[in-house]
């Protein structure tokens, strides 16, 4: 805990656009937790200034984009100064010949996705509330969504970095050419790492052409069981599903509100994704492959396509109030049974779960409404994350709690037991940021 | 010479068969591919497990003798140069496959294994491998991990870090950690993606776990023969225009045509002042639309002859061409310099100018070979090593090649990795403060700077030193420490 006469004298000469929050102003508060200042810087070298006085005032900072995932981690150990991402915002550079892009953290995927489709690309990534969500804060939390199958996650997209150092120093890695092994891949380290080792305020990314048609199977299944049947034969077969995803009946009812599955079936979506003339063919196919397992299976109208494309990425939506989103990883060939599992042990402990799966990934949402005025809520939630972790580490898969409400964080640990490795995790979180500046305590292991 | 104390200790963890100690024996590993920089180190082990590796680590750890992981010695950076007083690891005995899981896409290997014998082991049920460096019938997945190689295909499939989900690792004090594993976003930083491609300086993997992916359906293949390389370069801005992502997209200038052809017989036109190739995969409904579409393009586009590969023996005999473009460069010229600069596609004919410019100004002549679709060039500087001066000069013009590459806003390596050969041209790429953010991340793994010590960074420094003017440690200067 810092001097707070200190810190504001060393904020206000560093960022013209800053202000102290009032005691009981939640607006920017973590898990409960409410910063004392929050600054809105406007440039690269502006944010690095603001980092800079915090360090020196040794004081804690909060980085924050479009506030869409700010439920991810354990509570701050301390919240002096949030630094808003929101206003360095610029597209650096884009030459769509070379189908990169290189653009500042705090732009809005959706404005970013807008400007590429003017040029017939996009970048391949498709979390929930691109609308709201930055860049940056994507990249920090490695946010994805269905298309990952078919695409990857952020680690496959950034190509180059800058990031605003614990120390308010810029350092870059990589660069804005898709091929490059000159030095260490910092920017592996930065994605996924809560901005506990940089503040990243740059990127660059290689794109993708915008698929020329997309073409999406629906089938219901009966049983899990049959269900996985389906989804290896379409995972084994070459038809290069762009989306695999595997929803329960409680998702298939957020879905199709006038979804009749049976308690225990499911309904799988494929998607494909390209050239016209393959999509057609593809569709068929995968169709074909559903048939022998499934209860009903279709082609999706085309203008229905979209409609369905967004309620999958915005099912497994964290900054939902009053919601608990477990992310579970496993095997890929386990993820049905591992739905189905979940779904059981969400039910017995009382809650009224939605489940979806990229079933091609090995990664399960499981979406709980979380009933706050519920006394016991918080331990039958800690009681269930238990019971699923323990399923999914018996597979050698780990699970994440990507978002609670802050009353139910005390009593649950949202990243598990810390990782092999973490010792190596430890010390960078050291080397790179030793006097404990970002994001102090939230990261896996109270890093 | 190494401290002669440590070699009983380490004849006891690999045996008499796993220890060179011979002078003749140990000049074999005086270099790898990049036979430029040659240093015989103090000792070789050959371990046959990661329990093997520990131990040696363990000992050099104590002793704080520096150690270098070596593959298959196929290098083209100087990466697995030896340590005149240190211990060369060779990983060669640890080839193994341990693990096979389709259902999951998955494999888990030792680092010995050649790169090829991934992709033979589960060809049989439609599965590969998809990085596929030039060398991949001798190159070993631990080197490609340490490299992070990519190969012709990496355009549409990317690098050995995309590839690769889980590592054993032993650390440089000996600890044995697990990075990463079979499942994907696990918790925590992402100690493989650091891994891979940090040329073992964070220590020595000795499992891994890799991603397969199912066969495509179809490939087809086109080579298209052009009056220039501009012609060509068209061809390929407008064939990613049309929003293809082809599997891979290679050409060659006049002159590696020339060798090529004399070498191997792949049929390439050799009066053509480029050749084109251009492969795409996938379900075959689409592969053989577009195939049609990019021979229009490359007819358009100036291309005089375009010949598409009818069976898959042809195909493989096109890629055979290029894949040994660096050896047949053995018939038109007794030695030569390779560069590894990335420049933005749409650089790629101001960048070819200036390589001509630099070619005539030196006297010296320069081939050119590259993966066109990702910008990747391998400019081949030709030259004789009796000739006096000649091997300086190929150097001073690869040199300024790379200048060029930077300048251009790309990448002085594409796949080849910095290791000895091109730390000193870091600076034009990283300045002070990124140089020293990546040494924290070395410091974190490896504090006593024992692992792979004096690659990739082009100044050496102690860990906890601060960037600035260059002073001596006090460390080093009480005679407490060594910077190796």
């Amino acid at each position: 805990m810092s001097d707070v006469m200190t810190l504001e004298r060393e904020v206000a000469a560093a960022v013209d656009d800053w202000r102290a929050l009032p005691p009981e102003d939640d607006a920017y508060a973590v898990d409960g937790i409410r910063p004392r200042l929050a600054c809105a810087p406007t440039s690269v070298d502006e944010l690095a200034d603001a980092v800079s006085a915090a360090h020196r005032a040794g004081a804690s900072v909060i980085p924050r984009g479009g506030g869409t995932r700010m439920a991810l981690g354990l509570p701050p150990r301390a919240a002096d100064l949030v630094v808003r991402t929101e206003r360095v915002d610029s597209i650096v550079e884009y030459e769509p010949a070379d189908l990169t892009v290189t653009v500042q953290a705090g732009i809005r995927l959706a404005v970013l996705q807008e400007r590429l489709r003017t040029e017939g690309q996009m970048l391949a990534l498709d979390p929930s509330a691109a609308d709201r969500a930055t860049i940056g804060g994507l990249i920090a939390t490695n946010a994805s969504g269905p298309l990952r199958l078919g695409y990857g996650t952020v680690r496959d997209l950034v190509i180059g970095t800058r990031v605003v150092n614990a120390d308010g120093v810029v350092s870059k890695a990589g660069g804005r050419v898709v091929k490059n092994v000159a030095g260490y891949d910092l920017n592996k380290l930065y994605i996924g790492s809560l901005g506990t080792v940089g503040i990243v305020v740059e990127l660059s990314f290689k794109l993708h052409p915008l698929p020329q048609a997309q073409g999406m199977v629906v089938a219901t299944f009966s049983s899990v069981e049959d269900a996985a049947a389906a989804i290896g034969e379409v995972v084994r077969s070459p038809l290069n599903a762009a989306a695999v995803e595997l929803l329960d009946s409680g998702a298939a009812a957020v879905v199709r509100r006038d979804a009749t599955l049976p308690e225990q079936g499911c309904l799988l979506v494929v998607a494909a994704l390209g050239f016209e003339a393959a999509v057609h063919r593809q569709v068929r196919d995968i169709r074909a492959l559903c048939r022998a397992a499934s209860d009903a299976e279709a082609v999706l109208d085309p203008e229905r396509v979209d409609a369905l494309w967004a309620v999958l990425r915005e099912l497994p939506d964290p900054s939902a109030p009053d919601t608990a989103l477990l992310k579970v990883a496993v095997p890929s060939a386990r993820s049905a049974a591992t739905l189905s599992r979940l779904r059981a042990q969400a039910t017995e402990a009382g809650f009224r779960p939605v489940l979806l799966a990229h079933a091609g990934s090995g990664v399960v949402y499981l979406r709980l409404d979380y009933p706050s005025r519920d006394a016991d809520a918080a331990g039958h939630l800690a009681d269930l994350v238990n019971r699923a972790r323990a399923h999914a580490r018996d597979q050698g898969g780990s699970l994440v709690v990507e978002a609670c409400p802050a009353a139910a964080k005390p009593g649950l640990d949202v990243w598990g037991p810390p990782p092999d490795g973490f010792s190596v995790m430890r010390a960078l979180k050291q080397q790179l940021d030793p006097k404990g500046t970002l994001n102090p305590g939230r990261y896996v292991g109270g890093l | 010479m190494i401290e002669r104390h440590i070699i009983p200790e380490l004849r006891r963890i690999v045996g008499d068969v796993g220890l060179l100690t011979a002078p003749e024996q140990l000049r074999t590993y005086e270099s790898d591919g990049l036979t430029s920089y040659r240093v015989v180190p103090g000792v070789v082990v050959l371990p046959a497990s990661t329990e093997q590796v520990q131990g040696i680590v363990r000992v050099c750890h104590r002793e704080r003798v520096p150690f270098v992981a070596r593959g298959s010695g196929t290098g083209l950076s100087g990466g697995a140069l030896p340590h005149a007083k240190g211990v060369l690891i060779s990983l060669a005995r640890m080839n193994k496959i341990l693990s096979v899981d389709l259902p999951n896409q998955r494999i888990v290997v030792e680092p010995g294994v050649i790169n090829a014998h991934v992709t033979q082991r589960v060809a049989t049920q439609n599965y590969y491998y998809a990085p596929d460096p030039s060398s991949q019938s001798v190159c070993s997945i631990g080197g490609n991990v340490a490299e992070n190689s990519g190969g012709a295909h990496c355009l549409k499939y990317g690098f050995t870090v995309n590839h690769v989900l889980g590592l054993t690792v032993v650390m440089p004090d000996g600890e044995i950690v697990h990075l990463g594993g079979a499942t994907l976003d696990q918790p925590g930083y992402d100690l493989p993606g650091v891994f891979v491609g940090s040329e073992g300086t964070l220590g020595v993997a000795t499992e891994i776990t890799l991603r397969l992916i199912r066969k495509p359906e179809a490939v087809q293949m086109i080579m298209a023969a052009f009056h220039s390389t501009d012609h060509a370069g068209g061809a390929v801005s407008e064939i990613i225009a049309a929003g293809m992502l082809p599997a891979a997209i290679e050409m060659m200038d006049h002159l590696s045509i020339q060798a090529v052809e004399q070498a191997t017989h792949a049929g390439y036109p050799t009066s053509a002042g480029a050749a084109l190739l251009v492969e795409l995969d996938g379900p075959t409904a689409e592969v053989d639309a577009l195939i049609d579409r990019a021979e229009e393009i490359c007819e358009r586009n100036g291309a005089w002859q375009v010949r598409r590969a009818a069976t898959a023996d042809e195909r493989l005999l096109m890629w055979k061409g290029r894949k040994a473009a660096f050896a047949a460069m053995g018939r038109i010229s007794p030695d030569y310099y390779v560069q590894d600069g990335v420049i933005p596609r749409t650089a790629l004919p101001r960048v070819l100018r200036r390589i001509d410019e630099l070619a005539e100004m030196h006297g010296m002549r320069v081939a050119n070979v590259f993966h066109a679709g990702d910008g990747n060039l391998h400019p081949l500087v030709l030259y004789d090593g009796d000739v006096p001066g000649a091997a300086e000069r190929a150097e001073e013009v690869a040199s300024e090649i790379l200048t060029a590459c930077v300048d251009a806003g790309g990448s002085i390596t594409g796949e080849h990795g910095v290791g000895e050969d091109k730390k000193k041209h870091m600076p034009k790429m990283f300045n002070e403060a990124d140089l020293d953010t990546m040494n924290r991340l070395r410091c974190a793994f490896d504090p006593n700077l024992l692992s792979n010590p004096g690659k990739v960074f082009p100044t050496p420094r102690l860990c906890g030193e601060r960037p600035g003017p260059r002073r001596e440690h006090p460390l080093v200067a009480a005679g407490v420490a060594e910077i190796f």
